[in-house]
Formats: C-alpha cells, sequence, structure tokens
C-alpha cells in the first residue's frame, strides 16, 4: 500500500484561512492543537493496532482524518483515510505501513508547527 | 760638414778665393790632379762669364749668390756661393751641360719643400749624417746631431723592423723603404723614410734618402682595411657571394669573387666562366634563372630570384640571389652587381621548423582531442557522481524514513528506561542520517548549479525566533547557554530566502553548541547576533554573528573549513560526527545570495562566524497599538533590558516602568503587566502579588530554569525566556495572552466545565447577549478539535452554541433546553448522530413537540451519508470541514425553523 503523497501539501494554510477568516493567532492555535491531538491519537493508533483492534483503529483515524482535513495537514489525512481503509479490510501489513507514514508526518507536521522547520 | 762625402761637385775657397779644399766631383769637373793645385787662386782654373756688376755680389761670397764661369776646356759652370755646408765659404760647381740643369735643380729643390719631404745622407758606419732642415722640422726636432738621435725617435715598437730594414739594405742593396711611428705630442704619426746607397770616389758608401710623412694616408688605409676585412668576414661569414656582369663591346664579361666560386664549388679558374657557373643551378631553376639575369640586363629591372644548386657531390643548395643595373649615363644599361647568399641553413632550418611546427600541430591537436575527451570523461564522471549520490540519497531517504516512523511509534509504546535508551540512540542516528544525506543532496544540488533560491516576504525575526527554539533545549542539554541579540533596526519583512537562510543558521547554531558544551567543555556559551546595515534607502546588509566559547579552531583548519568534506581534524569527526558539510553549503548558499561568510578562531578560546547578506527589499511594519498602557516591572536591581522595552513600546499607548506594590486592580481592558524575574527574591515578590496579578494580562520575563515555579506561581501568565527573546518572540507571547483571554468566556460556554443546567443557559444568554452572539445552536461533537473549530466558525456567523460530547449527552441537552438547531456528528462513542436523532424523533412524536432541525456535519462523504441521515430523521448533511459560507447557508436554513 504506502501510497505516494508527495505531491499534497504537508500543511495547506489557506484552509484554515477558508474555514474561519484570517485570524493568523487562533489558526496557529488550532494547528498546535491539530499536533497535541494527533500525538495522542498515535498512542491510540499503535494500541489498537498492538491488540488487532481494526474497527478501533479505523474509528481513531476517522477521528483525526477529520481534524487533519480542518488545519490543511493533506498528506496527513490521505494517509488517515488509507489507514481507515487498511483497518476496515484488517489488513496487518496495510495498518503497518500507512501507521508508519503517518508517524513520520506528524513529526514532520510537529517541527514544522512548533519549531518552523 | 764632410764635402768628401758627398757627390756633388763642391769646393772651399778662403775670402782670397785661394781654393782650401775640393771633393772628388769638383777636382774631377775642374781637372785637379793633387794637393798641388790647392791654394791656388779659384779663378786661375775659370773665368766668370758676366759682367763685374752682375758678379759683384758673387765675388763678395754673398752666400746663395751665383755666377757663369767658363773653364779652359770650354765647359760652362754654374757656382753656387753656399754658406750652409762648411765653414768657409763652399762653391758648388755645377756643369752646364744640359741648357736646363739648372732650372731642373731648383726645381727639385722646390718640389721637395713644396712636398715637406726631408732629405738624408748618412754613410754606412752611420757617422756624420744629414739630416735637411725639412726632415727635422718633420719629426719636431730643431737638429739632429746623430743617426742614434733619429733612430731614438722611432716608436719602440717600430725600431726593431726600422733596424732590420736598414740592415737589410746594407747587407743587401735592397732599395730602402719602411714605415714607422714618431710620437708627436703624444700622437702617433707615421713616416716614410725611403733611400738608397751609393759609392763615394773614395768608395766610400753612403745611404741617402728622403723622408715624409704618411699618417693621413696610413689612417686611410687602415681604415681602409679593417673595412675591406669587415666586408670580407661579413661576406664569409654570410656565406654571401659578390658577382657583375659588365658590357665590353657588345659581349658581357662575368666576374664573381673567390666566395661566389666556393659558395658553387668552382675552380678558380673557372671564375668569370658563366657557363660553368651556370652548370651548377638545379636543371629545373636554371631556365628560370637564366631568363631572370637577361631580363635584368636588358630592362634594367632588378634581378632577385631564389633557386637551387647542386654541386658536384649531389648536395643541393638553396641560393638567394639578387642583382642591380646600373647604366653608363646614356641610358644603356653597363653592368650589374650583386649578391649571392647560401640559405642552405636557413631553408633547412626553415624546413625543420615547419616540419616541427606540423608535429606540434599534429600533437597538439591530439593533446587537445585527449583532454577534450578527458574533460568530457571528467564531466561525465562528475555528473555519474553527483547523480550517484542524489540517487542514493535519496533511495537512502525513503528507507530511513521509514525506520525515523517505525522508530517514532516504537516510542509511544512503554519501555522500561534501558529500551527508551536504544530507542532514543537508533531515532537520533536515524534523524543524523537524514541529515547527512539531505546535506549530501544540498552540496550536490549546488556543485551543479541545481540550487535556486526561492525569494519570498518573511519575517527574518520569526525564523530566529524558531531556530532558537529548535535549539533551547538542546543547548539546555549541552549546558551551553544559548543567547540572542536582536537589533532594534532589524526590518519587520526582508526579501531572500528564508529557508536557506534558516539552513546558514541551524548549521553555526548547531556547530557552535556542539563544540562548546561537552565533551569539548563542561559548559560552554553561545551568542547569536542579528544586526541590520542600512545602506541606502533601497539596501541595506543582513549581519549575523554566532559567537561560541568553544574549542576554536587552528589557523591551518580555518583556511580550508569552507571546502566540502573539510573537518578540523579526523578526530574531531570521530569526537564530535558530522560530515563536514554544514559550513561548504551555508557558503554556497551565502555567495549565492551575493553575501560573504568568514570567520574569527583562536584554538581553545572559541570561534566568531560572521555572515553578511546584501538585501534590496525589505520594509518596516509598525505593530498596532494592542494595550492602553504595558507597566513593566524589572527584576530586584536589575534593569528592564531595552530590547525588550523597545518592542513592548510598540505595542502600547503607554509604557510605564513600576513597581508590584504600585500595581493597582485594572481599572479598564487593554493593560499588560510585564515582570521580569532574575532570582528566587523576584519568585518571592511574584508569590507575594500573585492575586493582584491574576487580575492582569501578565506577560513574565524569566531566564532559563524557574519555568516550573512560575507555572505554579502564575499558571495563566506567559513566560518568555528573555535569553531567547525576540521581537517575534515577544510579540507572540503578548498575542497568546489577548487571544488565551477571549477564548476564556468562550469556554465558559464548554458543558463539561460548566455541566450544571440552568444557570449555565443563562449564563450562556447573558454572554451572549453581551457578545451580540445568537443563542440556540446544539454542537454534538466528540472530536475537541473539531469543537472548537466550529464554535469558532459559529462565533464569526454570529451564533453562540451549547456543547455535547456524544449522542447521549446530547440527546439530555435537547431534553433539557430549548434550541433551533441541532448540529450533530455521526460517528460517535457512547450514542452516535444517528441514535441520537432517530431517539430525538421519538421523543417528539410521544411529546409532540416541534421538530428541531437537525443537521449532520460528517468526516464522511455526504454523497454517500445523507441517505442514511433521513432514515434517521436527519434534515440535512454537510461534510467536514465545513467552509464558512456553506455552514452560513444551512444554518440560515435551518436556524429556527
Amino acid at each position: 500500500m504506502a501510497s505516494d503523497h508527495s505531491q499534497l501539501a504537508r500543511l495547506n494554510a489557506q484552509t484554515l484561512v477558508d474555514l474561519i477568516g484570517e485570524d493568523m493567532d487562533t489558526i496557529a492555535r488550532f494547528q498546535r492543537d491539530f499536533v497535541t491531538q494527533a500525538e495522542s491519537s498515535c498512542k491510540l493508533f499503535l494500541a489498537a493496532y498492538s491488540n488487532a483492534a481494526y474497527a478501533e483503529l479505523k474509528e481513531h483515524a476517522h477521528f483525526l482524518k477529520t481534524s487533519a482535513r480542518a488545519i490543511g495537514a493533506e498528506r496527513c489525512s490521505e494517509y488517515l483515510a488509507e489507514l481507515e481503509d487498511a483497518a476496515l479490510s484488517g489488513d496487518r501489513q496495510d495498518c503497518r505501513s500507512v501507521l508508519i507514514n503517518i508517524a513520520q508526518e506528524i513529526k514532520a507536521l510537529n517541527a514544522l508547527i512548533n519549531h518552523g522547520e | 760638414m764632410d764635402i768628401h762625402l758627398l757627390d756633388l761637385p763642391l769646393l772651399t775657397v778662403n775670402d782670397q778665393w785661394q781654393v782650401l779644399d775640393c771633393n772628388q766631383a769638383a777636382g774631377s769637373l775642374l781637372s785637379l790632379t793633387g794637393k798641388t793645385d790647392i791654394r791656388r787662386n779659384f779663378f786661375d782654373y775659370c773665368q766668370l762669364t758676366d759682367t763685374d756688376e752682375q758678379n759683384r755680389t758673387f765675388l763678395s761670397q754673398t752666400p746663395g749668390s751665383s755666377a757663369q764661369a767658363l773653364l779652359a776646356c770650354g765647359t760652362r759652370l754654374n757656382l753656387t756661393i753656399s754658406g750652409n755646408l762648411t765653414a768657409e765659404t763652399c762653391l758648388v760647381l755645377n756643369s752646364v751641360k744640359h741648357p736646363h740643369q739648372s732650372y731642373l735643380n731648383e726645381l727639385a729643390e722646390l718640389a721637395l719643400q713644396c712636398g715637406n719631404i726631408g732629405v738624408w745622407q748618412v754613410s754606412a758606419d752611420f757617422e756624420q749624417p744629414y739630416f735637411s732642415r725639412t726632415f727635422c722640422e718633420l719629426l719636431h726636432c730643431h737638429t739632429l746631431s746623430s743617426w742614434q738621435d733619429f733612430i731614438d725617435l722611432i716608436y719602440e715598437d717600430d725600431k726593431p723592423l726600422a733596424l732590420s730594414f736598414i740592415e737589410e739594405h746594407i747587407q743587401s742593396n735592397v732599395r730602402l723603404k719602411f714605415e714607422f711611428r714618431v710620437m708627436l705630442d703624444s700622437v702617433p704619426h707615421w713616416f716614410e723614410l725611403s733611400g738608397d746607397q751609393r759609392r763615394n770616389n773614395d768608395t766610400q758608401l753612403s745611404l741617402f734618402g728622403i723622408l715624409r710623412e704618411c699618417t693621413q694616408e696610413k689612417q686611410m688605409l687602415i681604415h681602409l682595411n679593417n673595412a675591406h676585412e669587415s666586408r670580407r668576414i661579413a661576406l664569409e661569414a654570410g656565406k654571401v657571394g659578390t658577382w657583375r656582369v659588365n658590357r665590353q663591346n657588345t659581349h658581357w664579361h662575368w666576374d664573381w669573387d673567390p666566395q661566389t666560386s666556393a659558395i658553387f664549388d668552382l675552380a678558380a679558374q673557372d671564375t668569370g666562366s658563366y657557363e660553368k657557373w651556370l652548370e651548377r643551378i638545379h636543371p629545373e631553376d636554371r631556365k628560370r634563372v637564366s631568363n631572370g639575369l637577361k631580363e635584368a640586363l636588358e630592362t634594367g629591372k632588378d634581378f632577385e630570384h631564389v633557386f637551387r644548386a647542386v654541386l658536384p657531390n649531389k648536395e643541393e643548395l638553396h641560393i638567394f640571389a639578387k642583382g642591380v643595373v646600373t647604366d653608363d649615363g646614356y641610358g644603356n644599361h653597363c653592368r650589374l652587381d650583386g649578391v649571392c647568399v647560401d640559405q642552405s641553413e636557413v631553408y633547412r632550418a626553415y624546413s625543420k621548423l615547419s616540419q616541427l611546427n606540423a608535429e606540434l600541430e599534429t600533437r597538439v591537436k591530439s593533446r587537445t582531442s585527449d583532454l577534450k575527451c578527458a574533460v568530457t570523461k571528467a564531466e561525465q564522471a562528475s555528473r555519474a557522481k553527483s547523480d550517484f549520490l542524489a540517487m542514493i540519497s535519496h533511495e537512502l531517504r525513503t528507507p530511513m524514513n521509514a525506520i525515523i516512523g517505525s522508530l517514532e511509534l516504537l516510542s509511544l509504546q512503554k519501555h522500561n528506561p534501558e529500551e527508551m535508551e536504544l530507542l532514543e540512540t537508533a531515532s537520533v542516528s536515524a534523524k543524523n542520517l537524514v541529515d547527512i544525506l539531505n546535506d549530501i543532496l544540498d552540496i550536490n544540488k549546488i556543485e551543479a548549479g541545481k540550487l535556486e533560491l526561492e525569494f519570498r516576504e518573511f519575517d527574518i525575526s520569526k525564523t530566529l525566533h524558531n531556530v532558537l527554539l529548535t535549539f533551547a533545549s538542546n543547548a539546555e542539554k549541552r549546558r551551553v547557554s544559548l543567547k540572542v541579540i536582536e537589533s532594534e533596526q532589524l526590518p519587520t519583512m526582508l526579501y531572500c530566502d528564508e529557508n536557506r537562510i534558516r539552513q546558514v543558521l541551524f548549521n553555526l547554531l548547531s556547530n557552535a553548541i556542539k563544540f562548546s558544551g561537552p565533551p569539548a567543555k563542561a559548559s560552554g556559551n553561545v551568542v547569536i547576533e542579528v544586526d541590520w546595515q542600512v545602506q541606502s534607502h533601497s539596501q541595506g546588509e543582513l549581519s549575523i554573528l554566532v559567537k561560541d566559547n568553544g574549542i576554536g579552531i587552528d589557523e591551518k583548519t580555518q583556511k580550508k573549513l569552507f571546502h566540502p568534506f573539510t573537518q578540523a581534524d579526523k578526530s574531531t569527526t570521530r569526537v564530535y560526527g558530522g560530515t563536514g558539510l554544514g559550513l561548504a553549503i551555508s557558503r554556497k548558499i551565502v555567495d549565492l545570495m551575493g553575501g560573504r561568510i568568514g570567520l574569527k578562531s583562536k584554538l581553545d578560546r572559541g570561534s566568531i562566524f560572521r555572515v553578511c547578506i546584501p538585501l534590496h527589499r525589505f520594509s518596516h511594519h509598525t505593530a498596532p497599538s494592542l494595550f492602553q498602557h504595558v507597566y513593566v516591572i524589572p527584576a530586584h536591581s536589575a534593569q528592564a533590558q531595552p530590547h525588550l522595552l523597545s518592542v513592548l513600546n510598540t505595542l502600547t499607548d503607554d509604557l510605564h516602568l513600576t513597581e508590584l506594590d504600585e500595581l493597582a486592580s485594572p481599572s479598564v481592558s487593554g493593560t499588560l503587566v510585564c515582570c521580569c524575574v532574575h532570582s528566587e527574591q523576584d519568585l518571592a515578590r511574584l508569590n507575594e502579588y500573585k492575586e493582584i496579578l491574576a487580575e492582569h494580562k501578565v506577560l513574565i520575563c524569566h531566564q532559563t530554569g524557574v519555568a516550573e515555579k512560575l507555572r505554579t506561581i502564575l499558571p495563566d501568565a506567559a513566560p518568555l525566556n528573555i535569553g531567547l527573546a525576540t521581537r517575534y518572540g515577544i510579540t507572540r507571547q503578548v498575542m497568546h495572552l489577548l487571544t488565551h483571554t477571549t477564548e476564556k468566556s468562550a469556554s465558559l460556554n464548554n458543558t463539561e466545565e460548566n455541566p450544571s443546567g440552568e444557570s449555565q443557559t443563562k449564563t450562556e444568554e447573558v454572554q451572549a447577549n453581551i457578545s451580540g452572539l445568537r443563542p440556540g445552536i446544539l454542537l454534538v461533537e466528540d472530536n475537541t478539535f473539531n469543537q472548537n473549530l466550529m464554535v469558532k466558525q459559529l462565533a464569526k456567523l454570529g451564533y453562540t452554541c451549547t456543547l455535547a460530547e456524544n449522542g447521549e449527552q446530547g440527546y439530555e441537552s435537547w431534553q433539557r433546553d430549548e434550541y433551533k438547531l441541532i448540529l450533530t456528528d455521526c460517528h460517535m462513542p457512547v450514542v452516535d448522530g444517528y441514535e441520537m436523532a432517530k431517539r430525538i424523533r421519538q421523543t417528539e412524536k410521544q411529546l409532540a413537540r416541534k421538530a428541531i432541525p437537525i443537521v449532520a456535519v460528517t468526516g464522511a462523504a455526504v454523497k454517500n451519508e445523507l441517505e442514511n441521515c433521513h432514515l434517521y430523521g436527519i434534515n440535512d448533511c454537510i461534510g467536514k470541514p465545513v467552509q464558512l459560507e456553506r455552514f452560513k447557508s444551512v444554518i440560515e436554513k435551518w436556524y429556527g425553523k
């Protein structure tokens, strides 16, 4: 599985502007909140994956996906959609592969949002 | 003088004309027989023929006077009295055999005088010499009393030859003639002495002759000889022969010099034989040369030809010949003079040179071709290397990212400390490896000229802030104190490649921290100074200084430090790691920006790296005033940092420096309190005044190490590490305070924080009324993030809402309060949106309540969800995230219906 979504934006800042207007401070706060949420979700993904609780994994993925879309984390939301599909089909290998991509993407988003890298 | 030594007939008389003596010639003329004739009167032998009057002068024995006399035998004599020859009166007898004899003698004497010729005579034993007056005058002598006097005058070098000539003459009677030099007034003069010998009657041998000066002739001759010799040598050396053709009547007569004969290897007897000369010319050139000569002689045009000659030994010569025709003054070409030059050596040298040139050209062509080939190969190799590195780096990065992701996932699980350490090591190593790969890709891109700068407007202060945030924790771990000094003159926005400037900052800071803390030193200091120099209204220079007190760099290494793969030494790599690409990349980036990078460093003392980047676009923005008043409370016995004051001053109308005990409760909104904390004493005072401070928006400027305590004392205050405070960092924290306080009132609506029933609704209404927002929307959403987002969106659209975290809470809230619209997520824990809608519709039916509009806000595809929603009594469905316009139209559609 592990599709290449490099053509998608890691963080499309315009998405939140479209949703709430040019309130840059609030936008920055939403972005930081997302990272916090995503890091928590990752732990949940891992627990569900470890327990082979695929339905649970799908729910967690769906949960985070909506947040990801909201802040314009396009690449991440696509990975989460993939994780939903993989969890739905119960494909452990695919789940693992997508989980790695998601963990890496969230790390990169953290660096970008919180450290300006 | 002894008259007997002379051939001239002479006799001496006394004043009585008595003959005293006579030489052999005179005796013979007067037929004197012996001594008996002596003492007889002279006139006994002859009779004067002139008149007495004429003879008077003569008879008085006046020197030089003369008279005619007649001998008894009828011979006429011419008598002359000489005053110079003897002490007595000396008579020179001259037989008038020929009528012109006297005239001839006179003429000879005149000729000798006119010719400036001296006369001399000496006996063979060099006694009794006679030197005429002219002789003496020529030699600049008054008198010469002996022959030796004369010999002594001869130039020393010429004397032996002169003597040998005279000796030779005496012995072999060879006519005497030689030249010699005499130094006159320190200048050598040439003289010619010539003479002959004769015997007197008494068989005594005497020598006589003349002397004349020949200096001028001699010099001319010497010059002529020199010129001739020079010419001869030049012609010989140049292998130049001369030749000429003269017309004699109707024939042309040929001649040439020995050099020409030598050149053409012609015998001496063949000189002048045109046919013989023509034979020597190469058959292929012969006709051309012959015709050329004919044409020159006929037309008078110069002859100039290069031709080959073949010698009897078959040697081939290359001759250049040139001749000029002259005419006889009547327009007839009478002679042709020319030269011929053997240019065989030149020709051979030229041939060799041409051959060598041809060889060289061939070799150069070959080498150039080889070089081009080598360059092409080198370029190909370099390209291949770059491509390979790029490919490998890219291919390595993909699995490395997977490794990093996996490690990240692993680290989220519970591990014992040892496992955590291993995971961290693996994670850091993997990240370092990716950094190295990125560096390799960068340097390749730069060296291939593919790196392009991406210019855009950015806030340098923000970039600096973010970089410092990244390094802050690393520096703290390494016990390195990190400090920033940002110029107040720094423009708000710069136009450059922000990412590349950040990359340079990263490289410099990471090196400074790496080489300042352990293991190099127990602890260190790193200061980053960002300055701005205005150069003109449209040009400025950004200057970044990174100073550390680390291990430093020796002078030798400094010179090569900016070259790729260069580190201080191998031990540096071993201890500190890294590829040595960072500074090389930084320099290339700065070069591309038209800037410069340099360093000053001393071993064990530290380093200063300076980067200067010229910028042509920049702007200074004035921040909007956010507070009416800002109160700054400096730390105990310390002054507030000027930069902090400067930034805060831009954010307020009034900046006050005050003390905590003077701080009152905020009478007006729009105030900010900034407390500076440097010591425990400052912390204690904060604690003392924390209740008053809690009523304010508080910014606390602290130094590292007190953050935790501050959070305990004033949890709502915004902390600011003063050492790392940039304009952006200060403004950001202040803005955070503003937004945080605003959100505080919104969060009061949160059901979790305010779960009580009516009072909450009242509060909500009051607040809604105060804020002017329309109430009556129930938002059921389990995702806090989405909750916040939609609350913000609703507020922007002029609505406020009540939150529920799942269908269960939503249903209860609907039962309890009056709402005009329910917005619900579909997928939620406990009770999902569908189930909640189903229960509400059932209850409405049972209680005959008016149906409330329910709109599903789903993360799934709306198209698929809509049908499902209708089944559960949900009126409408919109997808997440909801665009503001879409949200507005849906709410306007359903709100209050």
